[in-house]
């Protein structure tokens, strides 16, 4: 029984198991049914033992011809019997190695797949949140177009003082197009250009009300998120409904650790107001919460008031 | 030379400004009101009967379009509009010519000149504008919401408010909760434009708002009369039975 214990027999199994890695690589777990894998396996082992066998055997052989027979009966036990049983252990020994080698594999692409998901959650997040963002509506371009027009002749300083506020507009919206949080004054900032644009189209139809929480001027915000919920606002009580709108916009510091945010507009809804559909406008902004604060924030539609519709969201301070 | 009389409707003031402006070098055109709705404008058109409108599209609660097939005369017209790819299309297929925000004085008065031309061979109507209007109705599936003209004023009809429609000889009433109204089609023209699953006709003069049925009672002759929310009871005829038994299956 010595063969078995003796070290030297295992040395050419060192090499075969090299041989093993890349049957293992070449067949990748899952690539075939369970059987087909089994039985590929199980000839290769068989196949391997031989191998294994003869490398110990065949160079003793040629060394010291049919003596070696003898060497190996010992007591009950033939050579052959011995031999048989090491073919067997050979067969097992490949399996522990091959199940060996899975293992790592597995725990590799595991690992690699964790990776790469993390990755693409973050890029594809990234990307949701860029596509989601406002782009300026062009009928809101087109219209200032047209008041600049007007104002031309009418009234040329005026007419100067849209066309910077336009051209700061898109300047800023080119720079937050990449961004997905800053602080609120520049969010504010944005806003302001938009309904000192939307107050020269509409003059003393829109009201704005304003009340900003200064402490809160420096804390990150999500970007382009008041320009769109405003012009919301403008859609449903100015260019939908008759008559004169206000529009209240107010963010304030909540439990310490929140901001919440309150736009509303008013405006006699002659056409019923609970039919509103919620344009994709809002929903686009709920999404977009989401990505970035998971269920950590709030967002609430209310129009149970006949003449007025507030967004009020609450999110985290970041 | 005789004057043309015209309308500006725009939602927006400094719209309604630049048509003014860019009118200075047209002596011919003679402003007789602005307007910033259909609301406006329906009073207007009615009282200065314009041989030319200015109209804006994208307006509050009624849309140009809107406010053209409430029209009985449809005046000459030039459109203008911001950005509305459907509108323009509109237009494209119609062959109707059209101002996009902003114009230039020059485009104006192009658009103006054909007009000019149009109003001296006199009577002359824009066939294009009158098929564009045609175009224009099937917008939405069913209707949401029914224009009614009364005088100078017009009423909006949520069809969710409607209780039951009943046909005059050429018009048809329409009784909501509160109200009545008088509306210039005929109940079958109307019953096409209503959603099949919620208003039945239920009778040769009768379409009912199953919404607002509030009881349904067995009546003589395998007929139903119909208790309606806002109090009125209608006996339906037995085809019109067969059909409610129907849909409420």
């Amino acid at each position: 029984m010595s063969l078995f214990i003796s070290a030297q027999t295992y040395i050419p199994y060192v090499f075969l198991s090299i041989f093993i890695w890349y049957i293992c690589k070449i067949i990748p777990f899952g690539k075939f049914s369970a059987p087909v894998f089994i039985i590929f396996h199980f000839i290769i082992s068989l196949l391997l033992s031989v191998v294994w066998l003869c490398l110990i055997y065949v160079p003793w052989f040629l060394a010291e011809g049919k003596q070696i027979f003898s060497t190996l009966t010992q007591g009950n036990y033939s050579a052959t019997a011995i031999i048989g049983w090491q073919y067997i252990f050979g067969i097992l020994i490949y399996f522990i190695i091959a199940g060996i080698y899975y293992t790592i594999i597995y725990y590799r692409q595991y690992k690699e797949k964790v990776f790469v998901e993390a990755e693409m959650k973050l890029l594809t997040r990234d990307a949701e949140l860029r596509a989601l963002k406002m782009q300026i509506n062009p009928h809101f371009l087109f219209n200032s177009l047209n008041s600049i027009n007007a104002l031309v002749t009418k009234n040329p300083k005026l007419a100067r003082k849209m066309i910077e506020l336009l051209s700061d507009l898109f300047r800023i919206s080119l720079d937050l197009k990449d961004k997905i949080l800053l602080p609120l004054k520049n969010e504010l900032e944005f806003a302001h250009k938009f309904l000192a644009i939307e107050k020269i189209r509409f003059s003393d139809r829109l009201i704005i009300h304003e009340d900003i929480d200064s402490s809160l001027l420096d804390k990150k915000f999500p970007a382009l998120i008041l320009q769109p919920l405003l012009e919301n606002c403008i859609k449903h009580g100015i260019t939908e409904k008759r008559g004169k709108c206000s529009i209240v916009m107010e963010i304030k510091p909540e439990n310490s650790d929140r901001i919440q945010c309150l736009i509303s507009n008013t405006g006699k809804n002659t056409i019923t107001v609970n039919k509103i559909k919620h344009g994709t406008g809002l929903k686009n902004i709920q999404h977009r919460l989401r990505l970035l604060y998971d269920n950590n924030y709030m967002f609430f539609i209310d129009n149970a008031v006949s003449d007025k519709f507030t967004v009020k969201i609450i999110i985290p301070t970041g | 030379m005789k004057k043309i009389k015209a309308v500006i409707i725009d939602d927006e003031k400094l719209g309604r400004d630049l048509i003014r402006e860019y009118l200075q070098k047209h002596s011919e055109v003679l402003v007789q009101a602005e307007c910033k709705d259909a609301h406006e404008a329906i009073a207007a058109i009615n009282t200065f009967d314009p041989d030319l409108l200015f109209l804006d599209i994208q307006m509050p609660e009624i849309n140009g379009f809107e406010l053209l097939q409430m029209l009985d005369k449809i005046p000459h017209i030039i459109f203008s509009t911001a950005y509305d790819q459907y509108a323009i299309k509109a237009f494209e297929i119609n062959a109707v010519d059209y101002l996009l925000k902003p114009y230039t004085q020059e485009r104006f008065d192009k658009a103006l000149q054909r007009v000019k031309t149009q109003i001296v061979s006199d009577n002359y109507v824009d066939q294009n504008i009158i098929k564009l209007i045609q175009d224009i109705t099937p917008v939405k599936k069913y209707l949401k919401r029914i224009l009614v003209k009364e005088n100078d004023s017009i009423q909006i009809i949520n069809t969710d408010d409607i209780c039951w429609i009943e046909a005059k000889e050429d018009y048809v009433s329409i009784h909501t909760k509160n109200d009545e109204f008088l509306f210039n089609q005929s109940l079958s023209n109307l019953e096409t434009k209503l959603n099949p699953e919620l208003y039945i006709r239920v009778h040769r003069s009768y379409i009912i708002n199953l919404e607002a049925v509030e009881k349904l009672q067995n009546w003589s002759n395998n007929r139903l009369k119909c208790l309606l929310t806002d109090g009125n009871e209608i006996v339906i005829s037995r085809s019109g039975t067969k059909r409610l038994k129907r849909m409420m299956k």
